[in-house]
């Protein structure tokens, strides 16, 4: 009986900081979405580091008239405008006498000058391969795919194999310093959800945060049995 | 041991399945159409439509306008929606006004992948749009899905209508 109130005791002291710690962060992860923390972001720098989230020294993309397309921790950006998120790069973006094309590997968007989105539709990728790099040949837009060099009709509907040198490709330039600083500060990466949940698993300190939490489950548990087994004792007596 | 393994084996294979391209967009059209793709048309989401798909979806559309592919009385949607944080893309077969057939074809989300099982697919077969813009068979919840679920009826519900507006009533 000693024996075990004495391991009651001791782990009940050494666990109480993970207790409340996985307690506080389990129950406002229950209202995440009550509270608007699944859309709301965290800026602050030390947080960000700990996901190796770094302000790039330059932040590539592409230049259209006056307007920077480019993207940065899955999400593209239309100046400073969140257009759409995607997990593949930025391949390139262009100009017609109707729209922008802006295309990742996989996806291509159409937009308006205002980087309203027209559309966003699949890249003929089952059949060509990945987008390398997009220009135009004229008003049509044009891509460079693992297949070869291939250009749309007006509608981006119908593909047909072009010459490569009759292309004017989107060339990779750099966001100014003054555009991307602001990219930084408004986040759109982690959400405060995200941050919650990895504290509460103990990933945001990677596998030692993991290991932490999981010894302090164990120890919950030996908590919970060592309690019972005290409690059955006493009631016997 | 063997349990064991089978046990590991069945958790690593769950969460495998969970995210990711189930079916690329063209290959379901290739499936629907035997490989004979029609060429797609367009819909606007302006004016009044603009209006109804906002009412629908519960938010302003993401594009202006999203492409179809028809053939006859079938019209193929291959529509997106965010679940609870990433986009669900779905392919939506409507047949003379009723779904003939809803597959989810790429899953980016962390949980609710369920919704790509064939079980809840299926209730959406013959599924119509009522008056009121809502799907005339209830369509059961799955636990730990229900923001993906949502989503898919949402989509559900807007290719019924979509298929409404470029279906010419002599056609229907």
């Amino acid at each position: 009986m000693r024996f075990l109130l004495w391991w009651h005791h001791h782990i009940g002291l050494t666990v109480a900081i993970a207790a409340i710690h996985l307690a506080i962060t389990g129950i406002l992860l229950n209202h995440t979405s009550d509270m608007g923390l699944d859309k709301a972001y965290v800026n602050n720098s030390i947080v960000l580091n700990l996901y190796d989230i770094k302000l790039p020294e330059q932040l590539p993309g592409f230049k259209i008239e006056n307007n920077w397309l480019s993207h940065w921790n899955d999400v593209i950006y239309f100046n400073e405008q969140v257009i759409a998120e995607s997990m593949h790069p930025l391949r390139g973006a262009v100009i017609t006498s109707h729209f922008y094309a802006l295309a990742t590997s996989e996806e291509i968007w159409l937009l308006t000058i205002d980087g309203e989105v027209i559309e966003k539709f699949s890249a003929p990728g089952e059949k060509l391969g990945d987008i390398i790099s997009v220009g135009t040949q004229g008003n049509n837009v044009a891509i460079n795919t693992e297949q070869g060099v291939f250009k749309a009709d007006n509608d981006l509907i119908a593909w047909q194999p072009v010459a490569p040198d009759s292309i004017n490709w989107s060339r990779q330039a750099y966001v100014p310093e003054v555009l991307t600083e602001v990219l930084f500060a408004e986040g759109h990466s982690i959400s405060w959800e995200r941050l919650l949940l990895d504290l509460h698993s103990g990933r945001i300190a990677t596998r030692a945060g993991t290991l932490l939490v999981d010894l302090a489950g164990v120890a919950l548990l030996l908590l919970a049995i060592t309690g019972f087994t005290i409690w059955l004792k006493r009631r016997k007596k | 041991m063997r349990k064991y393994f089978i046990f590991i084996l069945l958790v690593v294979t769950t969460i495998i399945q969970a995210r990711g391209i189930y079916q690329h967009p063209d290959a379901f059209l290739d499936d629907v159409f035997n490989g004979e793709i029609p060429k797609p048309k367009f819909v606007w989401f302006t004016g009044e439509n603009g209006k109804k798909v906002t009412s629908i979806l519960k938010h302003k559309p993401a594009s202006l306008r999203t492409r179809y592919w028809l053939q006859g009385k079938r019209s193929i949607w291959i529509l997106e929606e965010i679940g609870k944080e990433k986009l669900i893309t779905t392919g939506i077969v409507i047949n003379d006004n009723q779904i003939e057939k809803v597959k989810v074809l790429i899953f980016r989300e962390s949980r609710g992948w369920e919704i790509k099982r064939n079980a809840f697919t299926q209730q959406f077969k013959n599924a119509t749009l009522t008056s009121d813009d809502k799907l005339s068979t209830r369509i059961d919840g799955i636990s730990g899905a229900t923001l993906s679920v949502k989503a898919v009826t949402r989509l559900s519900r807007l290719a019924l209508y979509l298929h409404s507006l470029v279906v010419q009533p002599d056609e229907k």
